[in-house]
């Protein structure tokens, strides 16, 4: 008995697609499930990266600048805020104004 | 019919890697899963390597460290690489769940996938830190914990003083269990030997469930960026993605160099290379970059105890995001209110990062609060909230 055949009632149906195990029905033939194969003379890893990176990587990143700018910048915000109110904590003036309990 | 679509073993390898049909319009940002595999690889080899050379004593354990520098043939490049790909994996980790969490992919079928790869992370954070401790006199986080005290320096024995002291926060047995692991009443040789032997040990059990991570995804196969169903259009894993995934792992490789050859201590830290002194304590104790976000958290709740529930619970916590994300639509590309909810989350955790390398001081100690109660509203608040609003707009929209 093959190994996996106690989960064979795992396979394929409308939730599962990919095989289980070593499945011997064949990965390309299952129902719904469309593959296109490339020759490998055709496969292309990242065809033209260079002009994609300068020109559809900026619009695509551009696009989401919103998204991540905002909190970025609000972070930096908080990071720079903080270092200038320790540094000043701990100066001269610092002390002078907020007595010398701080460390 | 060939032979690797009908021998017992090489059509497992076959379903898994050449004919696995993957959605086509995966972004490098699926890459991450093959990376972190390369890592595995990298550090069970050079960590065998290192094993030969090592000496788990404490009176041994950094000399024969610098042994492995100094003395065997290229023993630097082993040890620097698997320093800094231990760096690498935690990078490669913390991207990988990031994808994770933009792109819905925890969500319902792939639950299993999120679950085990939550039981990965807690064990990388517990169990690899035992190395780097080993390697100085003294030892910090558990395999990365591990691996950080193998080298028995000063961080290795304080990181590990602290780390394993944080169980003795559980009340009745707490301390009782802290001397068990100890194997005495401080980090010493037995504590030094055993996780040394617990450091070897604990890859393997990531590398069994790494393979359960991909038996569960191959269930339902991979979510794609799109987040609906891409079973119309599918490329075979060979040659296309496999040679997609290479073109990372090789970028990998380039930078690694990069940083073996000409920055190896740049991630480390300058006291583990003092040997470990039971007598000094350390000016600050800072763990691995790495678990800086969680040692933020730890310490900014005063309560001992209650510190030790929220680190553990701030990875725990990843477990109910399929149960939290109660949106209907998978992934964050066509929400807008999610995407700026997730580099929130993102800053955040890297305001953590950052709160966790200095002192304890104001106002470091208030952001650190902040942060923390903000990491847990994220996943509690945040995240079921924006999914309401959604689905009820939803609604309204169309209902006519």
């Amino acid at each position: 008995m093959r190994p996996t055949a106690a989960r064979f009632s795992d396979m394929p149906g409308p939730k599962v697609y990919n095989l289980w195990w070593g499945d011997k029905t064949g990965t390309l033939r299952q129902k719904g499930i469309t593959t296109y194969t490339i020759s490998p003379y055709q496969t292309k890893t990242a065809p033209h990266w260079a002009r994609n990176y300068l020109f559809n990587f900026y619009r695509r990143i551009g696009g989401e600048l919103l998204f991540f700018g905002i909190p970025f910048a609000l972070g930096y915000a908080t990071y720079a805020w903080a270092k200038k109110h320790d540094a000043y904590m701990n100066s001269k003036a610092g002390h002078i104004a907020h007595g010398s309990h701080e460390e | 019919m060939r032979l690797l679509k009908s021998h017992v073993l090489l059509r497992l390898f076959n379903s898994y890697v050449v004919d696995s049909p993957q959605p086509a319009n995966l972004s490098y940002l699926w890459n991450f899963g093959s990376l972190l595999a390369v890592c595995l690889i990298i550090q069970i080899l050079t960590g065998a390597f290192l094993a030969m050379h090592y000496t788990p004593n404490v009176d041994f354990a950094f000399n024969s460290v610098e042994h492995i520098m100094r003395d065997v043939n290229n023993g630097w490049i082993v040890r620097y690489t698997h320093a800094n790909v231990a760096s690498f994996f935690f990078i490669f980790v913390y991207m990988h769940i990031a994808r994770g969490i933009y792109y819905g992919s925890y969500k319902s079928p792939r639950v299993l996938v999120w679950s085990i790869g939550t039981i990965i992370l807690i064990l990388m954070m517990a169990f690899l830190n035992y190395g780097p401790k080993c390697t100085n006199t003294y030892f910090e986080n558990l395999i990365a914990f591990l691996g950080y005290v193998l080298p028995y320096g000063q961080m290795s024995l304080w990181g590990a003083t602290v780390i394993t002291n944080l169980l003795s926060a559980i009340p009745v047995f707490g301390q009782d269990l802290v001397e068990l692991i100890w194997g005495g009443f401080s980090v010493s040789n037995a504590t030094l030997n055993r996780f040394f032997s617990l450091h070897y040990l604990l890859p393997f059990l990531l590398a069994a469930l790494a393979l359960g991570h991909l038996i569960a995804l191959h269930v339902h196969g991979s979510n794609n960026p799109n987040g609906v169903t891409s079973s119309g259009d599918r490329y075979a894993m060979h040659p296309y993605f496999i040679f997609k995934d290479l073109v990372t792992i090789f970028a990998f490789f380039l930078i690694l160099s990069i940083i073996v050859f000409f920055y190896p201590n740049l991630l480390g830290h300058s006291d583990n290379y003092i040997p470990a002194d039971p007598m000094v304590t350390p000016a600050s104790i800072v763990p691995e970059w790495y678990l800086l976000p969680f040692y933020a958290i730890l310490r900014s709740i005063p309560n001992k105890l209650l510190g030790v529930i929220a680190m553990f619970g701030s990875l725990l916590i990843l477990l109910i995001l399929p149960i939290a994300d109660l949106s209907r639509i998978r992934g964050s590309q066509f929400r807008p209110a999610m995407k700026l909810a997730f580099w929130f989350f993102v800053v955040d955790f890297i305001i953590l990062m950052w709160i966790g390398s200095q002192h304890p001081n104001s106002p470091y100690v208030e952001i650190g609060q902040i942060s923390t109660a903000f990491y847990f509203a994220w996943f509690l608040i945040i995240v079921p909230a924006i999914g309401i609003v959604e689905n009820t707009l939803m609604d309204i929209a169309t209902e006519s």
